[in-house]
C-alpha cells in the first residue's frame, strides 16, 4: 500500500489506477470493557473489486458502521486481516495509515462533519492539507471539486449558510478532492430528503462510472441500495447474505 | 497549513479571545520583569568607577560643622586634620580622604548645565585628593585636584568621561572653563566675581550609586579644609588587604582619642553596597515573584481552556485523522494554533511596548533595554505556551478518530 501511495501523484486530477481492491478476511471487532463484552463484528469475509459500488444494509446496531471503520482504516479489527490492493492494512503505522487515508480513501458521513468555522473551500481543502501541496494549487484542486458538485457559486459560504443538501455536497467534494480510488459513505442520504438525496446518490453513481472508483456505502435506504452493483447484508455483526 | 492555521484562529476569534488575552497579559509582564532584568543587567556589567573592597567609611557626627562660627571652625579644621593624621599613621591603613558624598550615600550635591539645548543634572562632588587612591578612581587625562588648588584664581574641576564627550564633543575639555547658562538657558560669559569651573582632568565614568546605578555626569573638586565654608563629614579609609572586622574598634578608638565628643559611624563601603544592591534588586525580585504565579496562573487557565478545546473539538479532530492527518499532523495543529495566536499577542504586545517611549513612559529604559526585554520574553512565552499545550495536545493525539467522528 505504501508503494501505491507513494506512486500515487498529489496533484493528479484523474485516476488512472481505477478502484481499490479490498478482502476482509474472518475480520472480528470486538469491544471490551470491564464487564461487557460486545462483538460488533464476527467473521465478516468480503472480497469488493477495485471499482465496484457496494451497499451495506442492516439494522441500527448491526455492525455497519463499524464494518465502515475498519475498511477505511479508522478502526482496527481484533481479529481477521484487512488487505487493499493486496496489502496488508495491519503492517502499517500511524503515520502511514495517515497518508492511505488521505491519499486514497475518502469519507462521506451522513451528519457531513463539515467545520462550521471555515467556508465552503477552505472545508473541501482539508484533505490537501495533509499534502505538501501550495495554496494555490489546493484552492485550485477545491474549486474543481465544488464545481463538479455543482457548488461553484457558494465557495465562500460557510456550513451554516447552506442547505442540508448543499452541506452534503461540500462534504462529498472535500471526500473527491483529493482523488481517492476507494470512496466510503456513510449513509450519506440519511439526513437529507428524497430529493436531494437522489442528487447524492447521482454524484456518487457518476463519480464511480467515471473515474472507475471503488464506492462502499451503508444505507437503510433499499431503494438506493438496489442501485448498486451488491448488497451486503449484516445482522449483529454478521453477514446475513 | 499556516495560512489555514491563522484563518481558523481568526475565524474562531471569539472563543480564543480568552486564550489571546490571556498570552497578552503574560508578554506584557513578562516584558516588564525581563525588561528590568535586562536593565540591570546592563548596569551590572558596566564598570562603576570605583573600587569599594577594603575601604571603610566613618560618619563623624556630633561635629555640627555647619553651625560653627569662624573661631569654632579653626578649631574644628586643627580637629580634622588630626583625626586624618592619627587615621593615617594606624598600620592597616593605606589612604585616608574625606568626602562630601561617598559611594551609595543617598546625599548629592546636584547642579545643573545644558546639553544640547536641554538641562541635565550634573553631580558635583568634593573630596579631598587622597580620595583618588581611596577608591581607586581611575584618571583618563589630565591632572587630579590637589591641595594647593586653593590658590587658583578659578575652580580647577575633573569630570567624568560622559560628561566631557556630551559638553565638549571631540574637543579636548582640558583647559575650558564649565559653560554658565543664565536663567533662560543662554550660554553666557562669566561675570566679575564668578567662580569660574576649569577642566583640569577627566575621569572614567563614575556611578555614585554603583553597579546597579545610572551613569550620571559628575565633577570633582577640591575640599579647602584651610579656608573653606564646610568640612565634609565622611571619611574615607583604605585598609590593607586582609584586615579584620577588628580593625573597627582600633578605628573608633584612634579617633575618639582625638576628638572625644564626637560620635564615629563606622562600616565597609562593601555592607552599603550589599545594602543598596538589594534596595534595588529586592523590589525586581518582588515583582518576578508575584509575576511568577501570575503566569502560573495563567498557565493553569490556559492548560484548562486547552484542555477544553480539545474536548469540544473532539468530532473535528476524527474528521481531520480521517482525512489523512497522522498524529504528528494533529499535533501540530493544536501547538500551531496556539503560536498562531501567540505570535498575535506578542504582534500587538511588541507594538505597545514600543510605544511606551515615545509617550515618555518607559521608566528611563532605553531602547536596547526595551528590545531586550521583547527578544526575551518572545522566546519564554513561546516555551511558555508550548510547555502549556503538552498535554492537551497529547490528549488530542490520544484522539482514536472512529470514537472521535461519534461526536456531534
Amino acid at each position: 500500500m505504501s508503494t501505491n501511495l507513494e506512486s500515487s501523484s498529489a496533484t493528479s486530477t484523474a485516476n488512472a489506477g481505477g478502484g481499490v481492491a479490498v478482502d476482509l478476511a474472518a475480520v472480528e471487532k470486538i469491544y471490551r470493557t470491564d464487564k461487557v463484552e460486545t462483538v460488533a463484528l464476527s467473521n465478516v469475509n468480503l472480497t469488493i473489486p477495485g471499482g465496484e459500488f457496494l451497499s451495506i444494509m442492516g439494522p441500527s446496531g448491526s455492525g455497519k458502521s463499524t464494518l465502515l471503520n475498519v475498511l477505511g482504516l479508522l478502526d482496527t479489527p481484533s481479529g481477521g486481516t484487512v488487505t487493499l490492493d493486496g496489502d496488508l492494512v495491519a503492517d502499517l503505522n500511524d503515520r502511514q495509515l495517515a497518508a492511505v487515508r488521505n491519499r486514497e480513501i475518502g469519507f462521506i458521513f451522513q451528519s457531513f462533519h463539515l467545520i462550521n468555522d471555515l467556508d465552503a473551500l477552505d472545508n473541501v481543502q482539508i484533505p490537501l492539507l495533509y499534502r505538501n501541496l501550495p495554496n494555490s494549487v489546493r484552492t485550485q484542486m477545491a474549486e474543481i471539486a465544488l464545481e463538479r458538485v455543482g457548488l461553484g457559486s457558494r465557495m465562500r459560504h460557510f456550513p451554516t449558510q447552506l442547505s442540508g443538501g448543499q452541506q452534503q455536497r461540500v462534504a462529498i467534494a472535500r471526500a473527491i478532492v483529493g482523488t481517492p480510488r476507494l470512496l466510503l459513505a456513510d449513509e450519506p442520504t440519511g439526513n437529507l430528503d428524497s430529493k436531494m438525496g437522489e442528487e447524492v446518490m447521482q454524484i456518487l453513481e457518476e463519480y464511480n462510472r467515471d473515474a472507475g472508483v471503488t464506492v462502499i456505502m451503508v444505507t437503510h435506504d433499499q431503494r438506493l441500495a438496489e442501485r448498486t452493483e451488491r448488497i451486503v447484508r449484516l445482522f449483529d455483526g454478521r453477514q446475513v447474505h | 497549513m499556516t495560512r489555514h492555521i491563522f484563518k481558523l484562529v481568526w475565524n474562531r476569534k471569539r472563543s480564543t479571545g480568552l486564550i489571546f488575552v490571556e498570552i497578552l497579559i503574560c508578554f506584557l509582564v513578562l516584558c516588564s520583569v525581563l525588561g528590568a532584568g535586562v536593565h540591570y543587567l546592563g548596569q551590572w556589567r558596566s564598570p562603576r568607577g570605583f573600587e569599594s573592597e577594603n575601604v571603610w567609611v566613618t560618619y563623624i557626627g556630633g561635629a555640627d560643622f555647619y553651625r560653627a562660627d569662624d573661631e569654632e571652625m579653626a578649631v574644628m579644621r586643627q580637629q580634622v586634620a588630626a583625626l586624618i593624621r592619627d587615621v593615617r599613621s594606624l598600620p592597616d591603613v593605606e589612604e585616608v580622604g574625606i568626602s562630601f558624598n561617598v559611594p551609595y550615600s543617598n546625599s548629592a550635591w546636584i547642579s545643573s548645565t545644558r546639553i544640547d539645548g536641554r538641562s541635565v543634572s550634573v553631580s558635583a562632588t568634593q573630596l579631598t585628593p587622597e580620595v583618588m587612591g581611596v577608591l581607586g578612581i581611575e584618571l583618563l587625562t589630565g591632572r587630579w585636584v590637589e591641595d594647593t588648588d586653593a590658590a587658583l584664581s578659578y575652580t580647577p574641576v575633573v569630570i567624568t568621561r560622559n560628561l566631557a564627550r556630551d559638553l565638549f564633543r571631540t574637543d579636548s575639555p582640558l583647559g575650558k572653563n564649565m559653560p554658565q547658562f543664565d536663567e533662560e538657558g543662554q550660554l553666557q560669559e562669566p561675570g566679575e566675581g564668578d567662580v569660574i569651573s576649569r577642566v583640569v582632568g577627566v575621569t572614567d565614568d563614575y556611578r555614585h550609586f554603583g553597579e546597579l546605578g545610572d551613569t550620571p555626569y559628575v565633577t570633582f573638586s577640591g575640599v579647602d579644609l584651610q579656608n573653606g565654608d564646610d568640612i565634609p563629614e565622611e571619611m574615607l579609609i583604605r585598609v590593607r588587604p586582609g584586615t579584620t572586622a577588628a580593625f573597627e574598634e582600633i578605628l573608633v578608638e584612634t579617633m575618639q582619642n582625638v576628638v572625644p565628643n564626637w560620635s564615629y559611624d563606622t562600616q565597609l563601603l562593601d555592607q552599603s553596597r550589599h545594602r543598596h544592591i538589594m534596595g534595588r534588586i529586592g523590589p525586581l525580585i518582588i515583582s518576578a515573584v508575584i509575576a511568577a504565579f501570575l503566569i502560573i496562573m495563567v498557565g493553569l487557565g490556559l492548560v484548562g481552556v486547552l484542555w477544553q478545546s480539545v474536548t469540544r473539538r473532539t468530532g473535528e479532530l476524527g474528521l481531520r485523522r480521517a482525512l489523512g492527518a497522522s498524529s504528528r499532523s494533529v499535533r501540530y495543529q493544536i501547538l500551531g494554533e496556539l503560536w498562531a495566536l501567540t505570535t498575535c499577542a506578542v504582534v500587538l504586545g511588541t507594538v505597545v511596548m514600543i510605544q511606551l517611549p515615545l509617550f515618555g513612559a518607559s521608566f528611563g529604559a532605553s531602547w536596547s533595554v526595551i528590545a531586550g526585554g521583547l527578544t526575551l520574553a518572545t522566546l519564554v512565552i513561546y516555551g511558555f505556551v508550548t510547555f502549556c499545550g503538552l498535554y492537551p495536545t497529547w490528549l488530542a493525539t490520544r484522539v482514536k478518530p472512529a470514537t472521535a467522528l461519534q461526536y456531534e
